[in-house]
């Protein structure tokens, strides 16, 4: 037998991964696709976008088997964003981003431009599906990460609001995917926090995650949002602005303002304090980091209401704002209240760069 | 490191069934060219030096030099035209009615046998005689065709992907495949999926009716779930609601067969592969060298090698790889069992898995062979349940990451990884985990399942599972 040498196959030894889908599938799909549909208040959509769902859910359905089947209890959650064109799903932390595709003898790899740039979006892995419908077959294309992606995207041109990749940019192995799941953390492939493009202006997004401040008083802080003596030098202005917020529970995130600023970081301080009403009193500042002793100016700090889930992208109604002179040490919100479970937005704004953060109280 | 073998190593066609299709021999006339006119063994520069020789238009390079030359790129050329007929095979996908073996004898039809050089306008081959005579060939050989329009100045395409290119454009081949890549498709399936991408290259009133049938087709194929998934031919119905919807685009047909004949019109345009190509190079371009490099999925040289002190980590999972193999063998067939067990629909079929896989690695029986000897309905549903290919699959993931696990342990105790690693870091670790179990492993058990009639089972991996295959049948005979 003659071997054909590993450099010369090199792009993978096996066929591409397969996945047969079973008629019970095939019914989940439709429902998932018109379950989508029949959301309160929202347009009728085309057939074309339903069919494009029919797809992305095969798509998934596809997936969380060939993941289940290949992972050892893999912590699996499905994730709905407010995007039609893909699917989402968190695996042991990592959020997977699903594209799904008819065929791909074109070779090239469709990414909606939103799913890479916009920081609520993006994923740690997107990963290229081909639906063949009649066949009831998916196979799975290739992958690939957050920080390979972003990098190279901007070398190919965008079309109809989609890059159009070489389809040899995925990587063909999907074990890979497994090993990333298995032996990475999340943080390894760190995804944006702030937005950039200023064809985007001061466009807002549902922001990755909700930050739920009730469990801050039970003790529980997400991922990102560190001690206050963690983030910041303690230095004198600083301690004392420190010092006058109130007992409960304070946490703050490091948040990066992008290219325009020379990278500068602020930190985002949160307060949350129960109070005798029942309602949660928060407390919401921003500070300069590091060495700098001020913000720049022109930092907008600003309260809204959360992003409508119904549409896709309208930016929530402003509340209140403030924002940054040539000297401040650092600025903040009017003291403010609300009841459990009310959700609103903090959102930071300098130029045309855009960073929200969203919570529940 | 010398030269690359490439250039007098020939990939030809060899029909015969029980192999892959294709066999390759040393060239010496061509090693020996290689070896004495290339001045160094970077490959850019060793090509552009046969290039050279091959195209010479002086008198100090014989015809012969021009041939010898000749022979060594068409070497070179015959490992991209069968990567590229690898590359067409994957494309297409897994379940269609062709594999790469059809395509070969349409663009692999070099034996190295004879000395072929250019006409002075670069538009006849030429085949060279004694005594320095040459004539125009009556049977062009499709690797001097790709050298002979690979023009190195006007393109940014690497011969390796003009190759590719050209291999995609050869006439048989799309006709070959005009008629077999979609026949696993029903027209209706086909008119489903085109785009505005495919739609753009035909005429305005097919992209009407392409339009108009997924109007209505879609709707109601997503109601149709039940049954055959076979997509059915459109109802009479389903034609007069697209004939309304035509009508509104001032596409006029009068009557339900009318547009029945000309969907399926559209539909044989839409087998053509030409339509759902990319008729360009996909070469990925490089800002930091404003070049387009390589494809990283055409050929290109090894990955790249950990730092010295790593390779006594490589040299730990050589130890690990049979026993991570035997285990992932056992426990891939169990968890086959226990998944088909779960299942509402194959449970029943659950104790044939094992006897099924006997018959297929043990006696060599196709999978249509075995369905009706398991009570199987169908090939599919022994496609289905057996999937031997899946299987492979799973064991060498699974073999991979059971020798990953260790050498990334190891790595880590002995200072060489992060823990938890680099993303990259761990990709490279785990490439050459792959190549070194492919190598000693997987390659050979793919090939023998790719083969033809009259296979045997003689892999490494073969040899294991039918190991395992009667463990199991003797612990159920114990039951």
């Amino acid at each position: 037998m003659t071997n054909l040498p590993s450099s010369l196959i090199n792009f993978r030894l096996l066929p591409p991964e397969t996945i047969w889908l079973e008629p019970e599938q095939m019914e989940q799909a439709k429902t998932i696709s018109e379950c989508a549909n029949t959301r309160p208040g929202e347009r009728a959509i085309s057939e074309i976008q339903q069919w494009e769902r029919y797809l992305n859910a095969l798509a998934l359905l596809a997936f969380e088997q060939w993941l289940s089947e290949r992972l050892p209890a893999p912590a699996m959650q499905r994730s709905p964003k407010p995007i039609e064109s893909v699917s989402y799903i968190e695996v042991n932390g990592f959020t997977v981003c699903l594209l799904a595709v008819e065929h791909v003898l074109d070779e090239t790899v469709p990414i909606p431009q939103a799913v890479i740039e916009q920081p609520a979006l993006a994923a740690h892995f997107y990963v290229l599906h081909e639906v063949s419908e009649e066949q009831e077959l998916v196979t799975m294309r290739g992958f690939c990460r957050y920080d390979e992606l972003s990098h190279s995207c901007q070398r190919h041109p965008i079309q109809d609001g989609y890059y159009r990749l070489p389809l040899s940019f995925l990587d063909a192995e999907p074990n890979h995917l497994l090993v990333y799941c298995r032996s990475l953390q999340p943080a390894a492939i760190p995804l944006p926090m702030s937005m950039s493009s200023p064809a985007e202006g001061a466009l807002t997004v549902w922001a990755q995650a909700t930050t739920t401040l009730t469990q801050w008083l039970q003790g529980m802080f997400d991922e990102g949002w560190q001690a206050i003596d963690q983030l910041i030098n303690s230095d004198a202005s600083l301690s004392l602005s420190t010092r006058s917020l109130e007992s409960g529970a304070k946490r703050g995130k490091l948040i990066n303002l992008g290219v325009q600023l020379g990278q500068q970081t602020v930190a985002l301080l949160v307060n949350v304090t129960p109070e005798a009403d029942g309602k949660l009193g928060v407390i919401v500042q921003l500070h300069p980091t590091g060495e700098d002793r001020y913000l720049s100016p022109n930092l907008t700090l600003s309260l809204r209401t959360p992003p409508s889930r119904e549409a896709l992208w309208p930016a929530g109604k402003t509340l209140q704002a403030v924002t940054s002179r040539s000297q401040d040490n650092y600025i903040q919100l009017k003291p403010f209240k609300g009841r459990s479970g009310t959700c609103f937005s903090v959102v930071i704004q300098f130029g045309n760069n855009t960073v929200e953060e969203n919570f529940e109280l | 490191m010398g030269v690359s073998s490439r250039y007098w190593t020939l990939w030809y066609l060899s029909p015969a069934s029980e192999n892959l299709g294709y066999e390759n021999c040393l060239i010496p006339a061509a090693q020996a060219f290689a070896q004495n006119h290339s001045p160094c063994a970077q490959d850019g520069v060793t090509q552009a030096t046969l290039l050279s020789y091959f195209h010479a238009q002086s008198s100090s390079v014989t015809i012969w030099m021009q041939a010898q030359a000749g022979l060594c790129l068409r070497c070179y050329v015959s490992a991209s035209i069968l990567k590229a007929c690898y590359t067409i095979d994957h494309l297409f996908g897994s379940n269609k009615a062709f594999s790469y073996r059809d395509l070969l004898p349409f663009v692999l039809d070099d034996d190295g046998k004879t000395h072929v050089i250019l006409d002075r306008d670069r538009k006849t081959q030429l085949v060279v005689m004694g005594d320095e005579q040459s004539q125009a060939t009556t049977y062009p050989i499709f690797a001097v065709e790709v050298l002979r329009t690979f023009k190195v100045a006007e393109s940014s395409a690497s011969l390796d992907n003009w190759a590719f290119l050209r291999t995609k454009q050869n006439v048989e081949l799309k006709q070959f495949l005009a008629e077999f890549g979609f026949q696993h498709l029903s027209d209706w399936a086909l008119l489903n999926r085109a785009r505005p991408r495919q739609m753009e290259r035909l005429s305005e009133r097919d992209r009407h009716l392409i339009n108009a049938f997924h109007q209505v087709y879609r709707r109601d194929r997503r109601q149709q779930l039940a049954g055959s998934r076979r997509c059915p031919d459109p109802s009479t119905e389903q034609l007069q609601k697209m004939m309304t919807d035509l009508q509104q685009q001032n596409v006029a047909i009068s009557t339900a067969s009318e547009l029945m004949s000309s969907l399926k019109r559209v539909a044989a345009q839409l087998r053509q592969y030409d339509l759902w190509s990319h008729r360009v190079p996909l070469e990925v371009h490089d800002v930091e060298t404003g070049r387009d490099t390589m494809r990283s999925d055409l050929p290109c040289s090894e990955v790249d090698e950990l730092d010295l002190e790593q390779k006594e980590v490589l040299m730990f999972f050589h130890q690990q790889l049979d026993l991570a193999l035997n285990a992932a063998i056992a426990q891939e067939l169990r968890d086959r069992v226990a998944t088909l067990e779960r299942s509402k629909k194959y449970a029943p079929l659950a104790p044939q898995y094992v006897p099924g896989l006997r018959f297929y690695y043990e006696q060599g029986l196709s999978l249509k062979e075995i369905a009706p000897l398991l009570g199987m309905s169908s090939w599919d549903q022994a496609r289905r349940v057996l999937n031997p290919g899946d299987l492979l699959s799973k064991v060498r993931a699974m073999t991979v990451q059971r020798v990953l696990d260790r050498v990334l342990e190891q790595a880590q105790q002995k200072g060489f990884a992060q823990t938890p690693p680099d993303p990259n870091y761990l990709r490279t670790l785990a490439e050459q985990v792959e190549v070194v179990a492919d190598q000693e492993i997987f390659q050979a058990a793919v090939e023998e399942m790719r083969a033809g009639q009259c296979r045997s089972f003689n892999s490494v991996y073969a040899q294991q599972l039918r190991l395992y295959l009667n463990e199991c049948r003797e612990n159920q005979s114990h039951d």
